[in-house]
């Protein structure tokens, strides 16, 4: 008996018959047994309709702040917005930033490359939650109350409260039909620039692919905003005081404390992750690139913006989208500072109604979707951008 | 004479000439150079006028405990120093034998040593009770309040208040603690030359051996910290860095088996390794440590069982499986870095499959990711922040505390304690990421042979 089980473990045919049932078998049941025990509470959705229970105004758009009566659901669609709001501007700042201190990394002045590596230093050794403490409940903390009117009299004031910035306030109710008009005139400039492009090329002669494109857009944007009778219009921030003598904002818009801490740490400490990323990548374009255009007789605008720059954003590019779906993953820190993102939400109706696995598993899909739409757009840059 | 003022002449001559061939060879890189320099000294002005006049290091003397062992029993104290001990003197045996010049290394333990050493001889803070008594005017009628006031109170020793500055508030003054840590800065650099001594031995196995096999002697040791003291007193950079040891560890050897049994033989491996790796990373360690946190009968008689365990042992427990799922996708690209030729000339040599792995392949691959593996360990000694967010009080968590419990003399004090708390962090990433660079210059990654 036992030279015959040896005889299996040794035949590698059988052997792998044997591990792979066993493994099957035992991967199989594990997953069926968190299946199982998710669908046992799963099945029970009713809870999702239930009223969310308490307000939370620390989103920046009116339209994302969570009502009290709002259904569970809706308060986590909308925690969800609230991710999505910190993460898109925390990227492109800190993809700004991050460009800004990685060239300056590189520059011929030592003086200058020296602060760029103390800044990368400095925030790329620091914990997230730390410098989200350090502004949350240090730096905005401190800051001069409201009365003191601190800031650009009329335009910008900041205080304990928040930063209170001009916005776009509509009109009338049709505003929305604006946006769609932008978004299609879009699409129709870039096709158009992709014809005269591909005309151009046939052709040999300039066909002006950018400013027909520029055109198109900006000017559909202006027509259809007279159109539409003026759908947005600018507020300015001030500072009021009510009947009671309580002092607050009114007009532009008002971005609480969490919100201003956690845009500026995420942006602060995944510039100097992007500053090293660009500085790799450019240094990885071979010296001979930099030669053969300064030999072509580019200046040096010219030989960073045209020869350097999109070698480098070849190599950049799967770099960047690791770096953006880890953004997409740490902005989660920011529940802890009482914003009002996905994880803050859920874990509201998770002590009020005790339903953890059904609401985690709607943060998991959150998670699982931003990040695959991070990684699709990339892509598609990437794919643009690499040789053909 | 003349000699020496020639020497000096031709080197300030040759400064003056390297600056104007880096600072202010072209108009623009002049301009440059001005910008710079007004920012860096602007900088430097405003953080040297912080750190020698304008902070209250007194606070951060007062609660330089709280900042490393939390409330850990003051009687069991001596088990930590006995770790501290231990660590010191195998990181600086390692750096010994391995690392390069001696001299800056000890010139640098010299300089922290006098800082904290001999600044804070003489020095003692306490808080003192003060009443007080005010009189308000208002609306033509006077109040006069009074009451009792804790007032922060510093007496400097020898060394001015500035020059006192100097140590962050985290100089030790003289008793049995100031001779543990002369004790610790003697440890670092007496093993650091008892390993200058041994590195000419770095070739010999035995060595590699015997230092490896004193290192696997530093886990007894954490278990030793945890006998009889109960895990809610473990706090701060304390815990902090025991779950980042504890976490680091395991995920190590569960990162090496799930690449392992990414490139199985056998399907059902394979499938169940990759769908680990991919659910595990796409959400947030945070979401993740929240789970943890919460789950109680959800998932039946398994998350019975895991949410009967201790929270901080469960907190090890993700830090753990979350970490190996991205130290797996590392060694994976270790593996990927093997020549082809490398597994044939093995099978050629008749080597079974876990000797091929031990002997061949995994030595190749471990060394070509151990830069990558040492930025791994620095997210995850970075993430240890993270417990704040789920009620166990590490160093970040106490500094809130700090700052909460104690008003009345940490009122607007969030600086002082920010930086130190900051500081400890910051130390142990910078010198993980060092670390991390000398491994590549030493093993030669990325140079061709």
């Amino acid at each position: 008996m036992k030279e015959y089980l040896l005889d299996i473990w040794n035949h590698s045919g059988s052997r792998a018959r044997v591990v792979n049932i066993v493994v099957g078998v035992a991967a199989a049941l594990i997953a069926l047994y968190l299946v199982y025990s998710i669908f046992s509470n799963l099945f029970d959705f009713r809870f999702i309709t239930g009223p969310y229970g308490s307000p939370d105004r620390s989103s920046i758009f009116s339209l994302l702040e969570v009502e009290a009566s709002d259904p569970r659901w809706l308060g986590m669609l909308k925690g969800a917005g609230n991710t999505i709001s910190v993460v898109v501007f925390a990227i492109a700042l800190s993809s700004a930033l991050g460009l800004c201190v990685g060239v300056a990394r590189l520059a011929n002045n030592p003086i200058l490359t020296r602060l760029g590596k103390v800044y990368v230093e400095t925030f790329r050794n620091l914990p997230l939650l730390l410098i989200m403490f350090f502004f949350a409940f240090g730096v905005f903390r401190a800051l001069p109350q409201i009365q003191s009117r601190t800031g650009i009299d009329g335009l910008l004031y900041i205080s304990n409260r928040g930063l209170a910035v001009p916005w776009l306030e509509p009109t009338h109710g049709a505003w929305w039909i604006w946006p769609l008009v932008l978004v299609a005139s879009a699409v129709a400039a870039i096709w158009v620039r992709r014809r005269k492009e591909s005309r151009e090329e046939e052709t040999g002669r300039s066909m002006r692919g950018n400013t027909w494109a520029a055109g198109i857009f900006l000017g559909a944007a202006a027509v259809s905003f007279v159109l539409l009778a003026f759908p947005l219009r600018i507020t300015l921030p001030d500072v009021a005081q009510s009947a009671s003598g309580f002092y607050m904002y009114a007009g532009g818009n008002q971005l609480g404390l969490g919100y201003i801490s956690a845009l500026v740490s995420l942006t602060l400490y995944f510039s100097a992750f992007m500053a090293e990323i660009v500085r790799g990548s450019i240094q990885a374009v071979p010296h001979g690139q930099v030669e053969a255009s300064a030999s072509l007789g580019l200046n040096a605008y010219q030989r960073f913006t045209l020869i350097i720059l999109p070698q480098a954003l070849r190599i950049m590019i799967p770099a960047l989208n690791n770096e953006y779906q880890n953004a997409n993953k740490d902005s989660t820190l920011a529940h802890v500072i009482a914003y009002g993102e996905i994880v803050l939400i859920s874990n509201r109706i998770v002590n009020n109604a005790g339903n953890l696995l059904q609401t985690y598993i709607f943060i998991f899909i959150v998670f699982i979707l931003t990040n695959l739409i991070i990684s699709m757009i990339m892509n598609t840059i990437n794919r643009n951008v690499q040789l053909k | 004479m003349s000699a020496v003022a020639a020497t000096q002449t031709s080197a300030m001559a040759q400064r003056v000439a390297w600056a104007k061939a880096n600072l202010f060879d072209s108009r623009r890189n002049t301009a440059l150079t001005l910008v710079s320099v007004t920012v860096a000294a602007l900088l430097l002005f405003l953080a040297l006028r912080y750190v020698l006049f304008q902070a209250n290091w007194g606070l951060v003397a007062l609660n330089r405990r709280l900042f490393f062992v939390g409330s850990y029993p003051a009687d069991e104290a001596m088990r930590i120093w006995i770790a501290v001990f231990l660590v010191v003197g195998l990181i600086s045996l390692t750096y010994g034998i391995w690392a390069g010049r001696l001299r800056p290394y000890l010139v640098t333990i010299g300089v922290i040593a006098a800082v904290v050493l001999m600044l804070g001889l003489g020095t003692e803070v306490r808080v003192e009770q003060h009443e007080f008594t005010d009189v308000i005017e208002s609306a033509g009628q006077t109040t006069t309040i009074s009451g009792i006031n804790n007032v922060l109170v510093m007496d400097y020793g020898w060394a001015p208040p500035w020059l006192y500055a100097f140590s962050l508030g985290l100089a030790v003054p003289f008793g049995s603690t100031w001779a543990l840590m002369a004790g610790v800065f003697v440890t670092l650099a007496a093993g650091a030359w008892a390993g200058k001594q041994l590195a000419r031995w770095r070739g010999n196995p035995i060595l590699l051996q015997g230092i490896g096999a004193l290192w696997v002697l530093l886990i007894p040791t954490i278990v030793l910290l945890q006998i009889g003291v109960s895990s809610n007193s473990w706090e701060s950079a304390f815990l902090d860095v025991l779950v980042f040891a504890v976490g680091g560890f395991f995920s190590f050897f569960i990162g090496l088996a799930l690449a392992l049994g990414r490139i199985s033989p056998y399907w059902a491996i394979r499938v169940s390794s990759v769908g680990y790796i991919e659910v595990v990373r796409a959400a947030p360690l945070l979401v993740w440590l929240l789970f943890a946190t919460f789950l109680q009968d959800e998932l039946g008689p398994i998350g019975e069982v895991f949410s009967g365990i201790d929270l901080v042992y469960r907190v090890m427990i993700v830090f753990a499986f979350f970490g190996g799922a991205y130290i797996a996708e590392v060694i994976r690209g270790g593996l990927q870095s093997v020549p082809r030729g490398q597994r044939e000339a093995a099978q050629s040599l008749g080597l079974s499959a876990m000797h091929m792995y031990a002997l061949i392949i995994l030595p190749q691959a471990i060394r070509a990711v151990i830069p990558a593996i040492i930025g791994r360990f620095i997210a995850l000694w970075k993430d240890t922040a993270l417990l704040a967010a789920i009620s166990l009080v590490n160093t970040l968590e106490k500094s809130k505390k700090i700052l909460g419990g104690q008003t009345d003399i940490a009122e607007g004090a969030f600086f002082e304690i920010y930086i130190v708390v900051g500081l400890i962090y910051w130390v142990v990433s910078y010198l993980l990421s060092k670390i991390g660079g000398a491994a590549e210059s030493r093993l030669g990654i990325g140079e061709r042979r």
